[in-house]
């Protein structure tokens, strides 16, 4: 089970913008590399054209758009139809020094576009492709690296992002017990399952396991009691078939005002 | 208020009132309306709106989520004859459902037995979703079939109009757009992204669409058969010319027309919809697929779907079929008749909004494309489709043009475009044909188009049919050079790209391959 990876289906909207100058002198500088920060923000996917504008203007190197789901609030309201919106994912690299003025720009962005907007997170990065890096040097070369600088308006309380691939179909049951372990809201996303010992072919191609990837973001006391949760339910033993893991977010913001 | 509600709710407003608007204000310049059909039109508009609300929830929550399931499944089944055989029968089962084909073989009853039409064209039908299923399994571009069946499809009626038998040819290719209803689009769209989902290795955004536009092909190649093998060169137009417009309708009247009108409804729909429901049911006792809480989501949608189009349909029959006649019949007659020709244009653009299956289409192209291609793209393609639809109606009506001259010009271009568009517009734009067609142009176009016939003269069958065909033969053109305008747009990245790829060509494998790696202690 640990061989499951699942491809988000990105879709490139527009070109991607490596390089702006040449990257030759790029490679010269001596400048220790900035640590970057992976960006995600979920918002409404009406918004999502908005986060797009917001991040070509901002110049942030480039982007990825998938489509998701949002969960509902409440089950009635979701077996009613009127529970769960469509939500966008927008998912980027920026500096470490850059990332939270981003995000609290993208909550200036939709706050004057309504309340209810989403939430936007970002994680640090471990590696990276030295290649990509240097788009990033490039750019912003000259910006002193700052680590741990949270800003003042940021949430002081530690979040983690929860992060649980289940087979199709279950993520509405899946956000039930979450939601009763304490979440407060979740995203999900439709994946491929890519376990290739056990890709069936058929007329040549090979037929993929549908999977759901479920996103939520959790305040760091409330995230083990939810993983317990949805692993006694949903878990690698259950038909769900769940992989549960969290990742430890340092800067989250909610979009809505 | 709830926000998802109060989306649909505005959702639905906004496209049945454009299409009202229009025609209210046509009316009051052009036509002057008897008070009581424009009550009727009004009672009709606002049931419109609650219907098209209703089923466009209802499309999201049980039509989608049970066509791509079970398209899902079909792929997994991994043994091609269960899958096509599945598929076939599926295909004649929803067909010989849809209401819209009764009302096609009504109109031909006494040219052809009712039975033999229906049954024909639900073979038809379930022959090309068994086609269309195995297309995107074998890979083969839908552009080669189209090409393959439309040549066969029009040698056929080339044939016929060389040996006289012409008056069949508008009914059959009315047909394509007929039993393409707003049951049935929904349910095949979102079926062939269920088959296409599963399809990773390549180009699964491609095969996402072209359900619907192979399965629009069926119907027309069924009915020209048949007519040929029958030999029939006349066709009665039969009972929707003879449309009462009494111009003292009382108000106990207009109740009384919408009360007999909606248990009429209320069969058709369910039995449209109760053959999708046996198709689900014996589905999910073998697959097991859904969990408790879907399958309650996928009743209460299915229930929603049930409301929204009896509303829809019962609407729409009772309070646009008069005015549409009234209107294109005084327009005729008047000294005005050219203004046919930019008020079909006007109706033609506003009107796309307010066919249902238009919705779930552009819902899904979104979807498939993760937004690169969006709805509002989407719905102005249509809406200039459908306006050019209307104007070359209302010209061939003035004129008596024959449509042949239209349709092969026009499918020849629409099936040269696909040779240089990208895939997936061919596929939309096929599928949109079909949706583009369904009962708001059965019971207000075809109407206004008759009544525009009756009052220029010309010969019904002939003139005014073909309505449906020119409405699923100009999206094919329209979406298609929006393709164009697209690929245009992605050429110019491509030169970017290229720029890009100049700098990394001149990189080693090795600084290509390197790999930054942070101190554990910048990260945290």
């Amino acid at each position: 089970m640990a061989k499951e990876k699942s491809s988000l289906k990105v879709k490139l909207p527009f070109q991607v913008p490596f390089f702006r100058e040449e990257a030759k002198s790029a490679a010269q500088s001596k400048t220790a590399p900035p640590l970057l920060k992976f960006c995600v923000v979920i918002v409404n996917w009406d918004k999502v054209q908005l986060v797009s504008k917001l991040l070509q203007e901002k110049e942030v190197l480039f982007h990825f758009i998938s489509k998701g789901r949002g969960t509902a609030t409440s089950n009635i309201l979701d077996i009613l139809g009127v529970g769960a919106e469509d939500k966008g994912v927008v998912i980027c690299l920026e500096t470490a020094a850059l990332a939270p003025e981003l995000l609290r720009a993208i909550r200036e962005e939709l706050h004057t576009h309504g309340p209810g907007a989403g939430i936007a997170f970002a994680v640090a990065l471990s590696a990276i492709n030295t290649v990509i890096l240097r788009g990033f040097k490039k750019k912003r070369g000259n910006v002193k690296i700052l680590t741990n600088e949270g800003g003042n308006d940021m949430e002081t309380i530690k979040n983690d992002l929860i992060i649980s691939v289940v087979n199709q179909g279950y993520s509405d049951e899946f956000m039930t017990t979450a939601r009763e372990a304490g979440a407060r809201g979740g995203t999900v996303l439709s994946a491929r399952g890519l376990a290739n010992k056990n890709a069936v072919k058929f007329l040549g191609v090979s037929v993929q396991e549908e999977k759901e990837i479920i996103i939520i973001l959790a305040k760091r006391d409330k995230k083990e009691a939810i993983m317990q949760a949805v692993s006694r339910t949903h878990g690698i033993a259950s038909k769900a078939e769940g992989v549960i893991f969290s990742l430890p977010v340092d800067s989250a913001l909610g979009l809505s005002s | 208020m709830n926000k998802v509600l109060l989306e649909k709710i505005s959702e639905a407003f906004s496209s049945v009132l454009p299409i009202t608007a229009i025609v209210l204000i046509a009316s009051i310049i052009l036509v002057p309306m008897p008070g009581s059909v424009i009550l009727m039109f009004l009672c009709g508009a606002a049931l419109l709106i609650i219907g098209m609300g209703f089923f466009t929830l209802g499309a999201d929550m049980a039509m989608t989520p049970m066509g791509e399931g079970i398209g899902a499944q079909l792929t997994k089944m991994s043994n091609l004859i269960l899958a096509l055989c599945v598929s076939f029968i599926m295909g004649v089962i929803i067909t010989i459902a849809e209401p819209d084909l009764m009302v096609l073989a009504l109109q031909l009853e006494q040219a052809l037995g009712i039975w033999v039409l229906i049954v024909t064209v639900g073979v038809g039908v379930g022959v090309f979703l068994a086609i269309a299923v195995l297309r995107v399994l074998a890979g083969v571009p839908l552009r080669t079939l189209l090409w393959f069946f439309y040549l066969i499809t029009f040698g056929v009626a080339v044939y016929m109009f060389a040996t006289g038998n012409d008056a069949f040819i508008p009914v059959s290719f009315d047909s394509g757009g007929v039993t393409t209803g707003p049951i049935t689009v929904p349910f095949m769209l979102a079926m062939c992204v269920g088959v296409a989902s599963l399809l990773g290795d390549k180009g699964s955004q491609e095969d996402s669409f072209g359900f619907v536009a192979l399965c629009s092909i069926g119907p027309i190649l069924a009915v020209l058969m048949l007519g040929l093998i029958n030999n029939i060169t006349h066709v009665n137009a039969g009972e929707l010319i003879n449309v009462p417009v009494l111009a003292a309708y009382t108000d106990r009247d207009i109740a009384l027309a919408f009360l007999e009108k909606f248990p009429h409804m209320v069969r058709e729909v369910s039995t449209a919809l109760a053959a999708i429901l046996v198709c689900f049911t014996a589905f999910q006792l073998i697959t097991r697929r859904y969990q408790k809480h879907q399958l309650l989501r996928i009743t209460v949608g299915f229930v929603y779907t049930f409301i929204g189009l009896v509303m829809f349909l019962t609407g729409v029959n009772v309070g646009f079929i008069p005015v549409g006649h009234f209107f294109g019949s005084e327009l005729a007659g008047s000294n005005l008749k050219w203004m046919l020709v930019p008020i079909g244009v006007l109706i033609g653009y506003f009107i796309v909004t307010a066919e249902p299956a238009v919705h779930v289409l552009n819902k899904q192209v979104e979807d498939v494309t993760q937004g690169a291609i969006t709805r509002k793209m989407m719905y102005t393609g249509l809406a200039v489709g459908m306006a050019l639809a209307l104007g070359i109606t209302m010209i061939r009506i003035i004129t008596g043009l024959p449509i042949m001259f239209i349709l092969i010009p026009g499918y020849a271009f629409a099936l040269l475009l696909a040779f240089f568009v990208p895939p997936i517009f061919t596929g939309i734009a096929f599928d949109s044909g079909g949706v583009c067609s369904g009962p708001m142009t059965s019971t207000f176009l075809l109407p206004l188009a008759l009544g525009a016939c009756a009052g220029v003269g010309g010969d019904m069958m002939r003139d005014a049919f073909g309505i449906v065909a020119m409405v699923a033969m100009t999206p094919l053109i329209v979406i298609q050079l929006m393709g164009l305008i697209y690929k245009q747009k992605q050429k110019q990245a491509a030169v970017l790209k290229e720029k890009h790829a100049a700098v990394l060509a001149a990189l080693t494998p090795a600084e290509i391959g390197h790999i930054t790696i942070y101190e554990e202690a910048a990260y945290g």
